[in-house]
């Protein structure tokens, strides 16, 4: 900054008593929005950073972490932290007070950030308690980047520069200036001035100008913890994130997952995201315009049609359950569009693939039969398994959670006899290549369970596996097709097929949720399922860091026993006719 | 001691070392030690070295071996086989390579894990064509056990495992057409080196071992497919099976040379070739008590040719060494799958050899491709922050140390990771690098990639 501004120093110079004119109170009243360049790409602002320290800082959560004896040890030995520890400390001795209330001090009247692409640089406005906490602030900041030059041997490392009266420290690579109670640090020189400029009562076109922020900003809900704003457009023309943005896409998984989301991206000119802490939970929701009507014929499959129901079904939640993915797509209408979805080798495959599935289906096209005797409902249960250790099966060394598809037919006395050709076709398939490999063969068998019909087959033990602890990992599955009515359940084994049956049953298959797709998952079953293959945690975690034993089992309990604070987590994705949202939630327990 | 090696006495060669004025025991003798019998030694390990003397040491070395050989309740040992066991469960050997190096890395026994590298390279079977985690993990382990003991129980068991037979394809052994790969590989390769046998040797002890198979994975024998004929092989005849083709094997005078010699070779010195005279003491030494390996070893490393100037720095660093080397000299902790890795860039993935041969060594492990890549893993472990030292930066190992001041911790660097001394102006330029500007861990750690970029380093 000293460069740039060292020019412009005497014209300014005559501009100083101008500067310091202007009434501090019109200042005052501009938002951080107003200071900042119409071409600001990325705006983030905290109406109440005080409020986020105290939810986040004051938390149980937090202090209970931190009291664990792990981490108490983990922060109190670990020698890179003392560096930090030792400066913190210097830092409060020469402000006064602690941190915490110098941080407070500093922002609790708001802090917003912003990137603007046109300078290519970041520029943070934080708003003080008043204008003393923040010079004080700022001359301890420069004070302690002084000593930590001259410990280097740089005594003169710290440039000075004054621009309309305003001096600017530039510390390493950042700008630091404050005007009243107001603190600002920049990376770019330009952006600090048009701050200034902006705040000293310039009139330039700032982003609070900018229609598309405009739009944005009108969406943003009161009492917000955090709220950020993302000028898509922009990045659109530079063309960064040209291969997500790309309208082809060229993975099925992604295409399958997100396709409608990497859609209305393309489309959109800008993205918020809102964040809300409390002590009970965290819930971040991004969103951006959505046109409905605009939507592509070959993305119809990921959002329904607007005069269908195109929610999602409700989860079902069999005992152990720790994900369950619920979500609303045409199957049918994706592998039909594939031609306009992916690229020509992508397409190439899928065609490929239509065929060979077909010979599994006893002939009937896998596409136009198929998959369109399906409804656009499908759910994807995971959860732990449990080992019976008393008896002579195996138990393989590691244990996986098992799962489960659930699927539903408009059409189930076309779909019933073919999926029964598909499962033993695929039972065979296993045996050939079980026997070629000398691993254990599957035997087929089948059970009634209300009026639905289990197809199963279990892992004929070998008879060096009996009773085996560390078994492979092929005695984690008994695969089982359920078939009832419209419902279809492809199960990695019996036990999970025959819970979701009974769920199905039970008619709690039916329900919706106001969603397109939902993704639950519920950390504690996670961890104790984590905790099943604790062993295998430590030696990856040994291979990994080069821990010896003792850290790599401290780390890992310390995850299982993190995971234990958090009682849900929860995507949605919930489309309507102007917006598109994702929604992010977590919630905790503290309670423990 | 004379001038060159030819000119040696081999007695006193292969008489034990005695410090002297001239040829004190110091760090740089305690460091070499360690560079050879195991990967290296970091500082309080060279301080008691010194402290007990070279005979100590290596009997230190030899104890710790036999120890974690025999000791079931070893918690390292229960600790590694039970880190084996969990990585065999995924079934991809890739995991086990890392696993290895981390056993090589944290080892109390040097000397055995040195000593079954040696014979991986040596039985060289490669995790490619095995593909099976479980077979590897095995013969790793065969290996282990037999690293330091007699050797034709380990030839007779490698003659069983399934790793080797599914390596040299023979799996299925069958009278009628003999496979005479493993029966080649035995004479060429294991035991007693080219121009020791003829093609009819072949011929007839593959006969020897037909019938033995690998089925799901394990050793079966055949008895319908073994050829219980009379062969005839290096001068004996009779009904000869796989175990007694081992016997007639290790009977001829060249295997206990041949073997002596690879452990000089792996030892000792690359370049030159310790000349036959020179080697004879100890392949008498296996003649005579019954192919024991370990005492030959000892008597290796206590001897005063070991120490001398005729073996010090004369062996290239391998890519394990160097790596391994490197972490257990600084205290180092990193990723091993991205060491694994790192090795492989440059010539040694373990449990990949190249071929049946192994490893080729020596001047082999440098070329100017692979010397960029070997600085470049140092500079990666230290510059680029992958490994962490003493449990934090490189500052923190020499604090531990109460290293202070830029000559002083160049000279200890120097110490711990140079064989050989480096010259005046190359260290003038390293205690300058060290005095610089900015960060003192980064400067420590730039020198230290500075001395891995060193000709004198990659020697050993």
């Amino acid at each position: 900054m000293k460069r740039s501004l060292r020019h412009l120093t005497l014209p300014l110079a005559a501009l100083l008593l101008v500067g310091l004119l202007v009434p501090a109170t019109r200042a005052a009243d501009k938002s951080p929005a107003q200071m900042m360049p119409a071409t600001t790409l990325f705006y983030v602002e905290l109406d109440d950073p005080t409020k986020l320290y105290q939810t986040l800082l004051d938390h149980p959560l937090y202090k209970r972490v931190m009291e664990l004896p792990d981490v108490k040890a983990a922060i109190e030995n670990n020698p890179e932290l003392d560096g930090l520890k030792q400066a913190v400390s210097v830092f409060e001795q020469q402000m006064g007070m602690p941190w915490r209330q110098a941080l407070d001090g500093v922002t609790s009247k708001g802090v917003a950030l912003g990137i603007d692409m046109a300078n290519k640089g970041g520029v943070l406005l934080a708003r003080g308690k008043d204008a003393a906490t923040v010079n004080k602030f700022r001359d301890t900041v420069v004070q302690f980047a002084q000593q930590a030059a001259e410990d280097q041997g740089n005594a003169n490392a710290i440039e000075q520069a004054e621009y309309r009266g305003i001096t600017a420290h530039k510390l390493g690579e950042a700008y630091v200036a404050t005007v009243g109670d107001l603190m600002i640090v920049t990376s770019n020189g330009k952006l600090g001035q048009h701050v200034i400029d902006a705040h000293l009562g310039g009139d330039a076109f700032s982003l609070a100008d900018d229609s598309d922020f405009k739009a944005a900003l009108a969406s943003k809900r009161k009492g917000v913890t955090g709220w950020a704003y993302l000028k898509v457009r922009t990045l659109r023309d530079l063309g960064v994130a040209g291969d997500l943005l790309r309208p082809k896409n060229e993975d099925p998984g992604a295409e399958f997952l997100l396709g409608g989301v990497l859609n209305a991206l393309r489309q959109a000119p800008f993205l918020t995201a809102e964040i809300n802490v409390n002590k009970n939970d965290l819930r971040l929701s991004v969103g951006m315009p959505h046109d409905a009507s605009k939507l592509s014929k070959s993305r119809q499959f990921f959002f329904a049609p607007s005069d269908a129901n195109g929610s999602a079904p409700k989860p079902l939640k069999p005992d152990g359950t720790m994900l369950s993915i619920s979500t609303y797509r045409n199957i049918a209408q994706f592998w039909r569009a594939s031609p306009d979805l992916f690229n020509e080798q992508e397409a190439a495959k899928l065609a490929q693939a239509d065929q060979q599935l077909s010979m599994f289906f006893g002939g009937r096209d896998f596409g136009n039969d198929i998959l369109a005797s399906l409804e656009p409902r499908f759910q994807f249960i995971v959860a732990r398994q449990t080992f019976n250790t008393k008896g002579d099966r195996p138990i393989p060394a590691i244990k996986l959670p098992a799962f489960a598809l659930v699927m539903e037919t408009s059409k189930p006395e076309l779909m019933h006899p073919y999926m029964q050709v598909a499962f033993t076709s695929s039972v065979s398939l296993v045996n050939l290549g079980a026997s070629m490999q000398g691993y254990p063969m599957l035997m087929p068998n089948n059970a009634k369970r209300g009026k639905a019909t289990l197809f199963s087959a279990d892992y004929l033990t070998l008879p060096e596996d009996k009773g085996k602890k560390d078994a492979h990992m092929v005695y984690n599955f008994t695969p089982t097709m359920s078939l009832h009515g419209k419902h279809i359940v492809l199960a990695s084994t019996r036990h999970i097929a025959e819970q979701v049956t009974d769920l199905i049953l039970a008619d709690k298959a039916d329900e919706t949720v106001q969603a397109n797709t939902l993704i639950e998952i519920d950390p504690r079953i996670a961890s104790m399922a984590l905790r099943d293959n604790k062993e295998h945690l430590i030696a990856d975690s040994m291979l990994k860091k080069g821990n010896d034993r003792a850290t790599a089992t401290r780390e890992v309990d310390l995850l299982l026993t993190a995971l234990q604070y958090i009682r849900g987590a929860d995507l949605k994705l919930v489309p309507d006719d102007k917006t598109l949202r994702v929604e992010l939630g977590l919630q905790f327990d503290y309670e423990k | 001691m004379s001038n060159t090696l030819t000119q040696l006495d081999p007695n006193r060669a292969w008489a034990a070392y005695e410090p002297s004025a001239k040829r004190p025991w110091n760090v740089a003798r305690a460091a070499h030690l360690y560079r050879r019998a195991g990967f290296s030694a970091n500082w309080a390990e060279l301080q008691s070295a010194v402290k007990g003397g070279p005979q100590a040491t290596v009997r230190g070395l030899m104890a710790d071996a036999a120890h974690a050989a025999a000791s079931k309740d070893d918690q390292f040992e229960s600790q590694m086989n039970a880190m084996g066991r969990t990585m065999m469960a995924g079934n991809n050997p890739r995991t086990l390579s890392a696993w290895w190096l981390y056993r090589m890395r944290y080892t109390p026994s040097q000397l055995l894990e040195k000593t079954t590298l040696f014979w991986h390279g040596h039985f060289a079977t490669s995790a490619a064509k095995v593909t099976k985690a479980k077979m590897m993990l095995d013969q790793i382990a065969l290996l282990r056990r037999g690293a330091l003991g007699e050797f034709e129980p380990t030839v007779r068991a490698i003659s069983r495992d399934p790793a080797m037979l599914v390596w040299l394809d023979s799996t299925s052994n069958r009278k009628i057409r003999p496979n005479e790969n493993y029966a080649r590989e035995l004479m060429e390769l294991f035991c007693l080196g080219i121009g020791n046998y003829t093609e009819t040797d072949i011929k007839q002890m593959a006969r020897a071992f037909t019938g033995w198979e690998v089925r799901k994975g394990k050793f079966v024998f055949n008895r319908w497919q073994h050829d219980t004929g009379s062969k005839s092989f290096l001068g004996a005849s009779g009904e000869f099976d796989g175990d007694d083709a081992v016997r007639i094997v290790l009977e001829q005078p060249a295997a206990s040379r041949f073997i002596a010699s690879k452990l000089v070779r792996y030892f000792v010195s690359d370049e030159p070739a310790l000349p036959d005279r020179l080697v004879e003491p100890l392949a008498k030494q296996l003649r005579e008590n019954g192919f024991v390996i370990g005492p030959v070893v000892e008597r290796i490393l206590s001897s005063d040719l070991f120490f001398s100037e005729h073996v010090a720095a004369r062996k290239v660093r391998s890519p394990v060494d160097l790596g391994i080397g490197l972490l257990r000299a600084l205290e180092g902790a990193t990723d091993m799958y991205q060491l694994a890795q790192s090795l492989d860039q440059v010539g040694q993935a373990v449990m990949y050899p190249p071929n049946v041969k192994g490893w080729d060594g020596g001047r082999a492990w440098i070329s100017s491709s692979r010397l960029l890549g070997r600085a470049n893993l140092v500079g990666a472990l230290t510059v680029g922050g992958r490994a962490k030292f003493a449990g934090g930066g490189l500052h923190t190992l020499a604090r531990k140390h109460n290293v202070s001041g830029p000559a002083d911790t160049v000279d200890w660097l120097l110490d711990l990771l140079v064989a050989t001394p480096v010259p005046r102006a190359v260290r003038g330029e390293l205690v300058s690098l060290l005095q610089g500007r900015g960060d003192e861990g980064k400067n420590l750690a730039r020198v230290v990639s500075a001395i891995g970029a060193l000709p004198e380093f990659q020697l050993a």
